[in-house]
């Protein structure tokens, strides 16, 4: 049957949980590991032929996310099984059948257009911001929205995206020891994309200031409420878009979108149409949050910590011109 | 000596005082239903004298309707949310359940002009009337509140948008059933509706918003809905097709057929704008309907966002902030009264044949009141009465209470 192509179908999961450890072979196991890490590396998992050793390196996986724990992991990993769910889903004939087995109620209505009623629409789009899904620009028929198989395909994207989140969200206590020995180069790997991506996300100058709280957000740990605000205020004021701000905030491990989305709303503006600036330096320094370094001098506020260099380069370069 | 400021505020109470029994025997001799679930509702009540009583709940009905005996307020809330612990009195604690999702449409933001004429600002400072259009008092103050007055017009156009409301988006597009919708006349100039269905129930704020955005026209794109250039050639949607799409092509038909000459003019620009009348004339601008938009090949998308966009609902309160999207708000109490008129907030059973000003009464017998200033002629019931300048009347109490709560009379001296 083609549905076992599916890891994540729930009698799939059902039925392979069961197996005693013991009779897992070292395959497998090493599966599952390079599940996780091609899901950190590349953001897509790549299924193994043999769809037994597929389901079974599938569970492991999650078992090993889920003891880690670790939300920026959690989010990528399920992120990137869902990805791979929906290369497949987007044009095979089994959509219908697959969007069953999770519980979502789509229908065809002719060959290639399908339906789905509204409020599953609503609920699943929801994390999708871009104008062509927003249900003003979508057909309604009696209350069920109409869908390209595509369109179905990416709905229950984010339906699988966000279960397998839930499921790897659960507290393992013990990881069973024979995965012990990846945890920690997993670790090691996770390590490195969060410093790739946290440079790639915000470019040029940091002060030292930010970039302690920015690490210490991607690593996982709770910030203050302080260290929240600058941080926020900061990144507004450089000009990265409430988008940008939030995503940044989604690995700490409270993680709250509404109330994150909120309180940056509310530092960026779009509330209260005050936008608020950063503290400044004096201020950092009574919150023990300063790190001052040789780009910080002459400044009060870590928002000309670019300036500084900036005209410094842009200085040298004029210059360098004249003098070419 | 008595000052006149005591002799105004000694008036105040005693319609006030009056205001309040007149509330308590109705709420006395009338069972209110309340909500579905009530012991999970917040309630809150503004008294007469002003204090906002929150975070009240009820293990039933009997309570509820006695304490609206007891208390006689003039104004009375519930919270569409369903709650855990709906007396606490922080949000966080008070354990979101779920929410009957609102619609409000009044006519204040219908943009109505009739509010010009009869709609006034009173001064807070020197109680001066000024027209509506005033920005400050004659006196040079600032602070003016705005008075209410209720016309056919207003009433009509409100019903109009329910209706349309109702028909259009919620039971054809939404799918949504005739038995999960109750209205609710609002008390004072407009309608709410409540949507009663336990799969829309669950929704976030978030997805409110989609639905607001929807019926609002708020974000809608026509490139969506079918319009497009194939082979230089301007296709677009047939009125037969569903939703948003049928609905364009109907608007830009009717826009196209009815709008003023000098309208079309400046939007379509004077060379089309001549073909146009010719279609007109011909009948052939019907082609529209069945998806022919090649007229109009070249126009850019955005004037037809301009004219697709007016066929939304008009929404009460701030467009950015409607009663829809906020899951934990209150909303009238079906069958209390509404202290700015007297009406019930009475459930409206035939939208077409209901008339505010007579089905939504509470009142028997008659009341005599001192008329304050001019007041212009109104309509309660099948009657017409006023215009009334500075005299004392005996009025059907339901028109008395109407005058009393808006300042516009005070009880006569015994
Ligand atoms: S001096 Fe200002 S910018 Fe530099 S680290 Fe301290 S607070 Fe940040
Ligand atoms: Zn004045
Ligand atoms: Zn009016």
């Amino acid at each position: 049957m083609t549905l076992f192509k599916y890891p994540f179908l729930p009698k799939l999961v059902e039925k392979y949980s069961g197996i005693p450890i013991s009779e897992l072979s070292a395959r497998e196991i090493n599966l599952a590991k390079e599940r996780v890490i091609e899901s950190i590396r590349r953001g897509v998992v790549s299924y193994p032929s043999d769809y037994e050793e597929n389901v079974v390196s599938y569970i492991l996986a999650m078992i090993i996310v889920a003891s880690i724990g670790d939300q920026y992991l959690r989010r990528r990993y399920s992120l990137a099984e869902a990805k791979t769910a929906y290369r497949y889903l987007k044009d095979e004939e089994d959509i219908l059948e697959v969007a069953r087995e999770i519980g979502v109620d789509v229908k065809e209505r002719n060959r290639g257009s399908f339906t789905i009623p509204l409020w599953e629409y609503l609920k699943l789009s929801k994390t999708i911001r871009d104008e062509r899904w927003k249900l003003v620009n979508r057909t309604l028929i009696n209350g069920n929205v109409l869908l390209s198989r595509r369109e179905v395909a990416r709905l229950l994207m984010e339906k699988i995206r966000s279960e397998i989140e839930e499921r790897v969200s659960v507290k393992v206590e013990n990881i069973p020891s024979f995965l012990e020995n990846w945890v920690s180069e997993i670790k090691l790997e996770l390590e490195k994309r969060k410093k790739s991506e946290f440079k790639g996300r915000i470019g040029g100058r940091i002060p030292p200031c930010m970039i302690r709280i920015m690490e210490r957000i991607k690593s996982g740990e709770n910030v203050s409420h302080q260290e929240r605000f600058a941080i926020t205020s900061y990144l507004i004021g450089r000009g990265k878009s409430v988008e940008e701000v939030i995503s940044l905030f989604s690995s700490s491990p409270d993680f709250d979108e509404k109330k994150t989305r909120y309180q940056v709303l509310h530092i960026s503006g779009e509330i209260s149409g005050k936008r608020y600036s950063p503290p400044s330096c004096d201020k950092m320094r009574t919150f023990g949050l300063c790190y001052m370094d040789e780009g910080c001098k002459g400044i009060r506020n870590p928002l000309q910590y670019r300036g500084v260099k900036i005209d410094r380069e842009r200085r040298s370069k004029k210059q360098s011109k004249r003098e070419g | 000596m008595i000052g006149r400021e005591e002799v105004k505020n000694s008036q105040r109470e005693r319609v006030k005082s009056f205001l309040r029994a007149i509330f308590k025997s109705y709420y006395s001799n009338t069972s209110i239903d309340g909500p579905m679930e009530i012991e999970r509702r917040e309630f809150a009540f503004l008294t007469f004298d002003e204090i906002m009583k929150r975070h009240i709940s009820f293990r039933d009905r009997d309570e509820m309707n006695s304490f609206l005996a007891r208390e006689g307020p003039m104004h009375s809330y519930y919270s569409t949310a369903y709650y855990l612990y709906p007396w606490e009195s922080e949000m966080e604690r008070k354990g979101w359940l779920k929410a009957e999702v609102v619609f409000d449409i009044d006519a204040d933001h219908l943009e109505l002009e009739c509010k010009y004429h009869h709609d006034s600002k009173t001064c807070k400072e020197c109680g001066r009337e000024n027209p509506y259009s005033a920005e400050r008092c004659t006196c040079g103050s600032k602070s003016l509140v705005e008075k209410v007055r209720i016309c056919d017009n207003c009433l009509n156009k409100a019903k109009e948008e329910t209706i349309k409301l109702i028909e259009e988006f919620l039971l054809n597009d939404f799918g949504i059933e005739k038995r999960e919708i109750e209205v609710y006349f609002s008390g004072r100039r407009g309608y709410h509706v409540h949507v009663i269905k336990e799969e829309l129930m669950s929704l976030g704020s978030e997805e409110r918003r989609e639905i607001v955005d929807y019926i609002t026209a708020r974000g809608l794109n026509p490139k969506y809905h079918g319009l497009r250039v194939e082979n230089n050639v301007l296709v677009g949607p047939k009125a037969s097709d569903p939703g948003w799409s049928g609905r364009i092509s109907r608007l830009v038909w009717k826009f196209l057929k009815n709008s003023k000459e000098e309208d079309l003019k400046k939007i379509l620009g004077k060379k089309r704008f001549e073909i146009l009348l010719k279609l007109r004339e011909s009948g052939r601008i019907d082609r529209i309907l069945d998806g022919f938009w090649d007229l109009f090949t070249g126009l850019s998308i955005d004037k037809w966002c301009e004219i697709v966009r007016t066929g939304g609902i008009k929404l009460a309160g701030k467009t950015d902030e409607p009663v829809t999207t906020d899951v934990k708000r209150l909303i009238r109490l079906p069958e209390s009264l509404h202290g700015g008129t007297g009406f019930r907030v009475v459930r409206v059973e035939d939208l077409d044949k209901f008339d505010p000003l007579k089905d939504a009464l509470a009142f028997q017998g008659e009341t005599e009141v001192y008329v304050k200033g001019r007041v212009s002629e109104f309509r309660i019931g099948e009657e017409i009465f006023g215009p009334y300048e500075d005299v004392e009347v005996e009025l059907p109490t339901s028109a008395a209470v109407f005058l009393l709560a808006r300042g516009d009379a005070v009880l006569p001296r015994f």
